[in-house]
């Protein structure tokens, strides 16, 4: 399957935007979750946590599925492929990776973010998963930044898929 | 970014053997996959975040005050 010129270039938009839409708001989200974990003010600190939970579930997620979806789209439609280069296989696990972390850590989120809304509750209690928090929204923000470096260079190397494909085309 | 294969580069085809950057890469996939893991683990477990939450039986959190 390959897409035509404008369908190609609209996949590609879509593909760009999110992923760095995705990339924007988990550094937004970082910031949020330092904010909430060294803040001073009681009040700063549960708004922080209040507008990551909302900004997990209506930015984040959205947004994580979005560029998984049109980057294989993208990749299926084009000679790239999605198995046959080393850098679109290995973003494309690293995508999937990222976006499973982001599922499995949105209890935590909604855990901080009941706490905080409840003014009797202390956010003592749940130093832990804040901290959690930060360490992995850093995380994350690392393998979005090593996404998009493979994205811009595409160091060379084929899969043996790859390499098979391209020797079966060659033979033709 | 998947884009349109123009820079495709044209020497992948004598290259009969994973690259070393792929090589490197996976070592360091590894060892920051470990040490996530260590982290997670020294912090209570994957599965653990419930844990933060007072155990039964615990005073009410309700009675701690304004507190963060």
């Amino acid at each position: 399957m390959t897409l035509g010129p404008s369908l190609r270039k609209l996949f590609l938009t879509v593909h760009i935007a999110t992923s760095v839409s995705w990339l924007g708001a988990v550094a937004t989200f970082l910031v949020l979750a330092v904010a909430g974990l060294l803040g001073q003010v009681d009040a700063r600190i549960r708004a922080a946590y209040l507008a990551m939970e909302v900004m997990t579930w209506w930015t984040i997620v959205p947004l994580s599925a979005a560029s998984l979806f049109s980057g294989v789209f993208q990749s299926l439609g084009t000679p790239w492929g999605l198995l046959r280069h080393y850098w679109v296989l290995i973003k494309l696990l690293l995508t999937v990776f990222a976006s499973l972390l982001l599922l499995l850590h949105t209890r935590p989120i909604g855990l901080v973010a009941r706490a905080a809304q409840d003014s009797a509750v202390s956010l003592d209690l749940y130093r832990q998963p804040r901290m959690q928090l930060v360490v992995d929204a850093a995380a994350a923000l690392l393998l979005l930044v090593v996404t998009t470096v493979l994205s811009v260079y595409k160091p060379r190397g084929l899969t043996s898929y790859g390499r098979r494909k391209q020797q079966a085309a060659a033979s033709l | 970014m998947v884009e349109q294969p123009a820079s495709k580069p044209s020497s992948d085809v004598g290259e009969p053997t994973t690259p070393r950057w792929v090589k490197l890469f996976g070592l360091v996939t590894l060892l920051a996959l470990l040490v996530f893991a260590l982290v997670h683990l020294a912090g209570g477990g994957f599965h653990h975040f419930g844990g933060a939450e007072p155990a039964p039986g615990t005073p009410a959190p309700a009675h701690q005050g304004p507190h963060r």
